[in-house]
């Protein structure tokens, strides 16, 4: 059981994977926007992060580098779920400094046992 | 000097003919006569004679001077004319003047005529060319229009201070859609075709060019009169007088709407690819977790629905997926990964996941292939992507009891994959647009049949991004046959001097004519560490650009054949295979724009130095494996071997010293950072052991040393048929004396340690290690492992290999699947077979957590793995 922080702007798309995360005994945090998520970030301390890159206000890159250039012990694994799918943007967004990538649409069968395996 | 002369006379007199003769011989004329007295005579003779100077008498009998003048105008030939009168009359002569003769003489004083004949032949001669002159100028201007036509692109020249016209040529009316009066020379007429958003931007970038900041090269948009608006891209030099004054600009205009068409569909078609994925998520996501019950039970009904739900989600998937894949064919972005791949296993995973969907069917799904055939330099997920939409479009056609079935056979150099199937087939009329995307064929059994209608398009781009094609044969209530022929790599470059099969190295492709050239620009490249591959033509070129996957592409243009590469350096950049491969040009003509502009990365005008080459592939991104300034001392009898090892190490910028025996005095003196030593088996003392232990030594050898019976000192050991290929040789040296000690250097211990590693840290992430142990047949793991650490470019490099014991090695692979576990294995049996020339006795694969959960265990389970178990 973790704390959970989605960051994603697609309310269908919160909604699973809150109700298939949740149903996985994790406590999911969600916001729909950078800022929101950063503060988010500081009341909730989550354990691990989905973000959503193509959120709107910003970004999803500026705000993972602004949880990357956070003092440790902030190393907090940060997940890409996104649309861009391909492995050019696999591999761009795995650059930028993700630690895993998922394109949309996810398979329920594997999503929860993958961002399982980032929680210590 | 004598001159031969034709002469037509139209003279009735003899005498005055004999006369004019003896006249012309004596100024020096070797003459031709035919002498005429009637209009019929005169044009028998214009035709059959052809004289080159014709001259007339004034008075005769039934002809006259005038109307022998008019015929010869009339004939529209161009012979000087020189009438002869016996009398002066003025009259007469002004006349005959007037009517086109070339001069009136009298035939008392003929003194000029020679002068005369001789200036009217020159002007004759002057008009001639001047009329070829003005026939190759239009052909050439013609030619231009032409070439401009077909190119979209025309050309315009502005003078910068208005004191001449602006200029255009026919094209650039063309493409602005005027006709060629259109246009008053005025330049901001051109401008106001600018569309008003883009004019800003055109007019800043004229002032920078002209102030010579950058080079005028821009796209925009230009409205046309009828209010249509395309796209044109804009270059243009701007010319200077010696004091650096702009004084005109020149410039080309090309029309490249249809270019940026097709830009903005592939974006189109890749954005809206990504934008179905999200609401896709949800309805597949939903549904999965409808269809797992994870939130209580659904009744039959509901579960039948959400599968139905979840079904066409899956399809909607697939579509899109293909949609991205076809637009990055048609966006040239498709990249192929192609790898020496066992199409057994290719087939396999397809055979896997369709088996299911055939039993679904009742059909029979059979895959057959030969026993003996050799791994195929493919990639192999595209490859699975063509097998897998042939195989599935098969069984959707096929009626339940039908049946489905690939067969492959390798015949000369081409590998045919044939897909047949007992369905529906296709309708003759249908056959030519299957391949086209969308064209779902309709009819076929009253629309049961959905697809994606992008499947077969995309199959035969994959197909011929392979350099294959693809082919049907149908017949309506019996069948279709899908037939695909890829070329098979080994035998289409048998004749170029690459050793594909032992290639390790990155290989540089050159393209030029000039043999010699490119010679020693290959001489240069392989002592950077590079092998080389050299295609005399573009056409050559592109096909091994295509087949070898060079690091990078140079072209080497001499003048003549300037155009050709041009034309190359833009096929490169539209061969979706290739379009990656950074291409530098080198050429003597100075023009780096244009290079830039189709696509180089980079320009150097000859002749260039090896420290341009060095620095221009720094640029590029390419690692060069230059040892300038090694200090590299060759121990070992003198002999050919030795001579060829000091060209390629004087090539590779090293510092040499040789001697036949190492004398440990003279270590102190002059200090070295590297011993090459020339092993040959009838000299046992070369005396290396008197080297200092740090002191890094490669040994040329013959024979491994291990199987010698020789105990070895440090460094690396390197075979004498390879290691004297520079390419290798340069890599191996920067590799030891620079002190990179190859992680493979390692000892079962530090195996161990490794794995342990590897096990906690996979503990923690959930994922599998494999342990790939290969057996050799004799106890040369050690010699064998320094060989493939000196080479170690096929392996991927987080993956750990090190010796296990006498003849074991083993390959620790963290987080790979079944899949990439079995193409690491393939590599390794290659790296063997490369560098060794041997055939592991046995490969196993084992796997943390399955088959043990410590290193040792691990370990303990390799060597007993029953061979029977063994997956090869």
């Amino acid at each position: 059981m973790a704390r959970i922080l989605l960051v994603e702007d697609d309310p269908l798309s919160r909604r699973l994977l809150r109700d298939l995360l949740t149903h996985r005994g994790h406590q999911l945090f969600e916001a729909t926007t950078a800022d929101e998520a950063r503060r988010q970030i500081e009341s909730v301390r989550p354990q691990l992060i989905l973000l959503d890159v193509q959120i709107p206000g910003g970004g999803g890159e500026i705000l993972l580098d602004h949880i990357r250039t956070r003092e440790p012990p902030n190393r907090v694994p940060v997940l890409a779920v996104t649309a861009l799918a391909g492995k050019h943007h696999e591999e761009r967004l795995m650059r930028l400094g993700f630690d895993a990538y998922f394109s949309k649409p996810i398979s329920t069968h594997t999503f929860g046992p993958a961002v399982e395996s980032f929680l210590k | 000097m004598t001159v031969p002369l034709k002469i037509l006379l139209v003279e009735d007199s003899l005498d005055a003919a004999a006369k004019l003769k003896l006249d012309l011989r004596r100024a020096d004329f070797d003459v031709q006569w035919l002498r005429v007295e009637t209009a019929a005579e005169l044009r028998e003779g214009l035709k059959g004679f052809k004289p080159s100077v014709i001259l007339s008498d004034d008075e005769l009998p039934r002809f006259s001077a005038a109307a022998a003048l008019r015929m010869v105008q009339e004939s529209g030939l161009d012979i000087p004319f020189i009438v002869l009168s016996e009398t002066a009359g003025e009259d007469g002569a002004v006349e005959m003047l007037k009517a086109g003769a070339c001069d009136y003489l009298l035939k008392g004083n003929l003194a000029r005529l020679g002068e005369v004949i001789r200036r009217e032949l020159k002007g004759v001669l002057t008009r001639a060319e001047r009329d070829d002159f003005d026939a190759a100028l239009r052909k050439t201007q013609k030619y231009l229009e032409r070439t401009q036509e077909s190119a979209r692109l025309g050309s315009w020249i502005y003078t910068l201070d208005g004191s001449q016209p602006m200029i255009w040529s026919k094209e650039t009316y063309r493409i602005l859609g005027l006709k060629s009066d259109g246009f008053d020379g005025n330049p901001e007429t051109l401008f106001s075709f600018t569309h008003p958003e883009d004019r800003e931007r055109v007019s800043e970038a004229r002032q920078q060019a002209i102030r010579g900041e950058v080079a005028y090269q821009l796209d925009h948009r230009v409205v046309l009169r009828d209010g249509s608006t395309r796209w044109v891209h804009e270059e243009a030099l701007v010319e200077r007088d010696q004091s650096g004054k702009p004084l005109r600009m020149v410039g080309s205009v090309m029309d490249i709407t249809d270019l940026k068409a097709s830009q903005f569909k592939s974006k189109f078609l890749a954005n809206m690819s990504h934008e179905l994925r999200t609401p896709l998520n949800a309805v597949i996501g939903f549904s999965e977790l409808l269809e797992q019950e994870m939130f209580g039970p659904l009744s039959p009904r509901q579960k039948e629905y959400v599968q139905n739900i979840l079904t066409s989600g899956q399809h909607l998937l697939s579509l899109v997926n293909d949609v991205l894949d076809i637009s990055k064919v048609e966006a040239g972005r498709m990249e192929l990964v192609r790898e020496w791949t066992s199409l057994a296993q290719v087939t396999e995973s397809v055979d896997r996941i369709l088996q299911s969907l055939a039993r679904k069917k009742r059909l029979t799904l059979k895959l057959s292939l030969p026993e003996d055939l050799p791994d195929v330099f493919i990639d192999p997920i595209r490859m699975k992507q063509v097998l897998y939409n042939l195989l599935a479009n098969g069984i959707k056609f096929t009626p339940e009891g039908g049946m489905v079935g690939l067969s492959v056979c390798l015949e000369g150099s081409q590998l045919h994959l044939s897909v047949d199937d007992t369905g529906i087939g296709i309708p003759a009329d249908q056959l030519s647009r299957l391949f086209q995307p969308f064209e779902q064929i309709r009819n076929r059994a009253g629309g049961e049949h959905e697809g994606t209608g992008l499947g077969l398009a995309l199959t035969k781009s994959l197909v011929e991004l392979h350099g294959g094609t693809i082919s049907v044969r149908s017949e309506v209530g019996k069948g279709s046959s899908f037939q695909v022929a890829l070329p098979m790599r080994t035998a289409a470059l048998a004749d170029f001097p690459v050793e594909l099969e032992t290639r390790d190295e990155d290989l540089i492709l050159v393209v030029g004519d000039d043999a010699a050239a490119c010679e020693l620009l290959a001489r240069h490249i392989r002592a950077l560490g590079f092998a080389v591959a050299v295609a005399g033509s573009s056409e050559s070129g592109l096909q091994l650009a295509g087949e070898l996957r060079p690091v990078a592409i140079i072209l080497d243009l001499q003048t003549p054949q300037i155009d050709e590469g041009w034309a190359m350096v833009k096929r490169v950049k539209n061969h979706p295979a290739i379009v990656n491969v950074p291409v530098i040009v080198f050429s003597v003509v100075p023009e780096p724009n244009r290079a830039l502009y189709l696509g180089a990365m980079d320009y150097l005008v000859k002749p260039q130095t090896r420290d341009d080459l060095i620095e221009c592939l720094a640029r590029i991104g390419v690692t060069t494996y230059s040892l300038d300034g090694l200090r590299v001392l060759l121990v070992g009898r003198f002999n050919a071997d030795l001579a060829t090892l000091a060209t390629n190490l004087r090539d590779a910028g090293c510092h040499l010293r040789a001697t036949t025996r190492l004398d440990p005095y003279e270590f102190p003196q002059q200090p070295v950072d590297l011993l090459v030593a020339n092993v040959l088996p009838e000299d046992d003392e070369l005396n290396l052991g008197a080297a200092p232990d740090s002191l890094p030594i490669i040994r040329i050898v013959d024979l491994p040393s291990a199987a010698a019976g020789q105990s070895s000192k440090g460094g690396a050991e390197v075979l004498r048929a390879d290691g004297l290929r520079p390419e290798r040789l340069v890599r191996l040296i920067k590799g030891v004396a620079h002190g990179i000690e190859p992680d493979a250097l390692t000892s079962r211990a530090k195996l161990i340690a490794h794995l342990r590693a590897s096990i906690l840290r996979a503990e923690g992430e959930s994922k599998k290690v494999a342990v790939i142990s290969v057996r050799l047949p004799q106890a040369r793991a050690a010699s064998i492992l320094e060989w493939i650490a000196a080479v170690k470019t096929r392996l991927r490099p987080e993956d750990f290999l090190a010796l296990a014991g006498d003849n074991d090695l083993a390959l620790v692979a963290y987080g790979v699947d079944e899949d990439s576990a079995a193409r690491l294995s393939g590599r390794l049996k290659d790296l063997l077979w490369t560098v060794g020339k041997m055939r592991p006795s046995r490969i196993d694969v084992l796997w943390y957590p399955a088959n043990g959960k410590s290193a040792e265990d691990l370990m303990l389970n390799c060597d007993r793995t029953d061979p029977s178990e063994a997956r090869p």
